[in-house]
């Protein structure tokens, strides 16, 4: 069965203000990558829908939809915007911002639908992926929390066991503590310590609460992790969950800004990484997951050297698709290579001209290798 | 901080002439390890921590194997008790228990017990000042200790409409005079900021500089 791929140019309207690093514009260079490479055609395509309230209120409370709702038509008092996290440079009011969310959420339930009606058993749908909002209040560049929203609609509506897997460079918070107490969703989110970056909770302790004991995993790699020590620790650590938990279905976030070249973390991934990630995803989904798999976005904020090229490995994955090397599609490059102000790459692989090496490689590699140890240990 | 906000309420309490076998029991039923010894007007007239039990029972290396548990936990309990009010400060009881060592105080009011206060409730108290719950980013400045410091920190922020969720302030060891300013901000992206207290002179500690 053919994966999909859920798209249309609508989404591009979760936009807070001109200057926001989230940009969804990365999406339609992703798509439009895809396309001129030849990997991805017009039949594979489905749009999103709207989600309906009810579905937002499966993990959102009746209090912060509302004020999402008049926040849209900039009603509510300064009181009530810091409440509810309405206020601040990371995710600012907009116009019409439920209507605008609710199609975001929608994309992402879209793609489950296809799935659990058996459309097809692997979905794309990189519009998604907003892992740090709250139950109750905006955080993080994220209003509505889609990938939240997705596990509890698969586990209520189709009683599915849902592994969560989150391989964004920042916690996946908002997930994490939607499910804290339940063993029905698993959460496994592999990040930057939160020292200092944001949202600076994903220790290695939290564990989930009482009947979700065990169920939640984090693994926090040392800033300036590299490709061999992240892999390592990622696929040891992922294998072993997924083969504890057996789950029903894989919902992922994959965020993409891990990488050198992005301008918010201070991890050290190149397209290595970002090849072998969602492969192996993939694989973890045949094994143990019965080819079930539904591939959400997530962060990326350099958007013309690092999103479209990393996020379309997510669509070749899915596909079986080796990652292709080389020249980038011509059609791609006169497009959008002559609108980026940063050096634009013309090869699927990044070139590391600009790569540094990091002197401290063995240090951080050993510790990473101590938190997986303890990860391990927790699994028996 | 009050004593009150961190004190956990409902104590698990036993009388002296109970046994060692019962604290044991409660101990493991309810995951504790320090019940205070109350009389019938619930004044605090002794401690028994696992420790003390401990102690009391022969060890698992030892050939004795004839325990007897049914001892009054009189004989064992600590006397002379610490104890404190609801209304102390949590700083100033954190004192106490790093001076004396201590793994759990009571809090009386009327001389009566009205809750206890861990080495655990101490270590909650220090998690939620950190502000180690919410979600924000971290920076850290190096400033020199004259007046006005966090005004100008303070007045940054409010220039870029950045909420600040926690503030610590101490020592900084290897520059006399110094202190490190360690501010959680509710922000996913800490670069505006760091870039405007850099521009208004302030040393921001990168902790990730590439050398």
């Amino acid at each position: 069965m053919k994966p999909l791929y859920v798209y249309s140019e609508e989404l591009l309207k979760y936009r807070f203000n001109d200057t926001h690093p989230f940009n969804q514009m990365r999406l339609k260079m992703t798509t439009d990558l895809l396309k001129s490479a030849g990997f991805l055609n017009d039949s594979d395509i489905v749009g999103p829908r709207v989600a309906t309230e009810d579905e937002i209120k499966l993990v959102h409370t009746e209090d912060f939809v509302e004020a999402v709702k008049r926040a849209g038509h900039f009603e509510l008092s300064e009181e009530e915007l810091i409440n509810f996290g309405l206020n601040t440079e990371d995710t600012p009011q907009f116009e019409n911002m439920h209507e605008k969310c609710s199609m975001l959420v929608g994309a992402t339930l879209r793609a489950v639908d296809l799935i659990m009606n058996g459309r097809a058993k692997k979905v794309t749908s990189l519009a998604g992926g907003l892992h740090h909002g709250f139950t109750g209040k905006a955080s993080g560049f994220c209003v509505y929390n889609d990938a939240a929203i997705a596990c509890e609609y698969l586990r209520q509506k189709f009683n599915q066991r849902v592994l969560y897997i989150d391989t964004d460079a920042h916690h996946g918070d908002g997930v994490q503590f939607t499910f804290y107490d339940n063993k029905d969703i698993m959460t496994y989110s592999i990040h930057e310590t939160g020292r200092y970056l944001f949202p600076g909770t994903g220790l290695v302790t939290e564990r989930g609460v009482d009947n979700g004991f065990g169920f939640s995993v984090n693994l926090p790699v040392d800033a300036f992790t590299e490709d061999d020590s992240y892999l390592e620790v990622f696929k040891e650590s992922l294998e072993r969950t997924a083969e504890i938990f057996q789950p029903d279905i894989i919902v992922s976030v994959n965020g993409v800004d891990a990488h050198y070249r992005d301008p918010m973390t201070h991890l050290s991934l190149t397209s290595k990484s970002y090849e072998e990630i969602p492969r192996f995803v993939n694989d973890i989904a045949d094994k143990y997951a019965h080819g079930k798999w539904l591939a959400l976005g997530g962060g990326g904020y350099n958007i013309w050297q690092v999103v479209p090229r990393s996020w379309a490995q997510v669509w070749l994955a899915m596909n079986n698709i080796e990652a292709p090397k080389g020249r980038l599609p011509e059609e791609f490059l006169s497009e959008y290579k002559p609108l980026s102000k940063l050096e634009f790459p013309e090869n699927w692989e990044d070139d590391l001209s600009d790569y540094m090496e990091i002197p401290r490689r063995p240090e951080i590699t050993e510790k990473n290798q101590l938190v997986l140890d303890r990860i391990l240990m927790y699994l028996e | 901080m009050l004593v009150k906000t961190v004190m956990t309420e409902n104590v698990k309490t036993l009388k002296e002439t109970d046994t060692i076998e019962s604290a044991i029991t409660m101990m493991n039923a309810y995951n504790i390890r320090h019940i205070p010894i109350v009389d019938d007007e619930r004044h605090v007239v002794g401690l028994v921590t696992d420790k003390d039990i401990n102690l009391a029972l022969p060890s698992i290396l030892s050939k004795e194997t004839n325990v007897t548990m049914d001892h009054d936990l009189k004989e064992i309990m600590k006397k002379n008790i610490i104890s404190t009010s609801e209304y102390d400060f949590v700083e100033e009881l954190a004192v106490d228990f790093h001076q004396f060592d201590l793994g759990a105080v009571p809090v009386v009011k009327n001389r009566k017990l009205i809750g206890i206060v861990t080495q655990t409730d101490i270590m909650s108290a220090f998690i939620e000042i950190t502000g180690m719950k919410h979600p924000g980013s971290i920076i850290e400045i190096d400033v020199f200790d004259k007046p006005g410091i966090v005004h100008d920190i303070g007045h940054t922020m409010k220039e870029l409409n950045t909420r600040i969720v926690s503030i610590t302030i101490y020592d900084n060891r290897e520059k006399p005079n110094h202190k490190v300013v360690v501010l959680k901000i509710n922000a996913m992206n800490p670069q505006r900021v760091i870039e405007a207290l850099v521009d208004k002179g302030f040393d921001v500690v990168n902790p990730y500089r590439m050398e």
